[in-house]
């Protein structure tokens, strides 16, 4: 049973490690045995806006680690089927809202890897990346929008300021 | 079948579907937790470990780690339910999948996205910016000293 594989994450995410699963082409079981023989297989990817596909080479991979292009077996027992694939920096980096890359092997089905790459970020858990929910962002935001309070503001500044030379300026003379 | 969920629930329950390998059509009824030879194991992204997880018995409707229970083998003939232990679902991953093998059933792997925020919040989606606290703090930030001064005046 091919799975899809999609996936949404933030543009210019680095060292990403996908989880792809592959089936034999004439069953429906998880498809063991790829890493040994990476020389067979390709990968290979395009990004929205692109005009060609760039190919990515696949490389002997650690399960846990990231390389790019490094393809690791999971566990040919527990989770068979199941592959760790290293995705290239470049194919994640900002300028494109969209990456497919498709990873084959000889009498293997490995359904395309979809990325939606976003500009928010799904790992924040404060404010999913969205700019304008930044502290500064929401200052700048509220002295904008109440002008007279941040009059007051900077007026009390200035005689904080002022209060503060004051006792310099006798500490100095006494 | 992909899911999003919250990093860190707990208690969740999946639903999920089993077909019979010998048609590839109808679902696959009579699994449950003593199945010779069935096993439900889990990778989470970044880790080199595979974790097993022991399947158990169940109650439909109720979470308990690993518990493996048929739903209805007629009105829903195929459809399981799954107890996902706690830990697949903590901090630390942005994806896991999960497999769980049966003899005669063909179960699609499960990959969960991870995620900080909560898809589940229709208020602010989990994010602690627009709770009260990070409000509070956006205007006690943007006016310092008048903030100090309604304390000072509070008190």
């Amino acid at each position: 049973m091919p799975v899809q594989h999609n996936y949404t994450i933030k543009e210019g995410t680095k060292s990403k490690l996908l989880l792809v699963y592959a089936t034999s082409a004439e069953s429906t079981s998880g498809k063991t045995g790829l890493a040994n023989d990476l020389a067979s297989g390709s990968a290979a990817y395009i990004r929205e806006g692109d005009c060609a596909a760039r190919r990515v080479p696949i490389v002997p991979g650690r399960v846990g680690e990231w390389g790019s292009g490094a393809l690791a077996e999971v566990d040919p027992e527990l989770l068979p089927g199941l592959y760790q694939f290293g995705a290239p920096d470049e194919m994640l980096a900002a300028g494109s809202a969209r990456a497919v890359l498709l990873i084959r092997f000889p009498e293997t089905v490995i359904k395309p890897v979809e990325i939606h790459l976003v500009a928010y970020d799904p790992q924040d858990a404060e404010r999913i990346g969205v700019w304008s929910l930044a502290g500064h962002k929401r200052h700048e935001f509220l002295r904008q929008a109440l002008p007279r309070f941040t009059e007051m503001e900077l007026a009390m500044g200035e005689q904080t300021e002022k209060e503060l030379a004051a006792k310099l300026s006798a500490k100095k003379g006494s | 079948m992909s899911y999003t969920l919250q990093k860190g629930t707990r208690s969740k329950i999946l639903l999920v579907y089993a077909l019979d390998a010998t048609d590839m059509r109808s679902g696959k009824t009579g699994l449950n937790s003593r199945t010779p030879d069935s096993s439900a194991a889990y990778i989470r992204e970044g880790e080199a470990i595979v974790r097993r997880t022991p399947l158990v018995e169940g109650k439909l409707g109720e979470h308990r780690a690993g518990s493996f229970v048929e739903v209805d083998s007629k009105l829903l003939s195929g459809v399981y339910q799954f107890g996902v232990p706690d830990e697949m679902l903590a901090a630390g991953a942005e994806t896991v999948t999960l497999i769980l093998k049966f003899p005669g059933a063909v179960l699609e792997p499960i990959s969960i996205h991870l995620v900080a925020y909560d898809p589940q919040d229709s208020e602010r989606l989990g994010m602690t910016a627009l709770g009260p606290e990070g409000r509070i703090n956006a205007l006690r930030g943007a006016f310092p000293r008048l903030t100090e001064n309604e304390f000072r005046n509070a008190g």
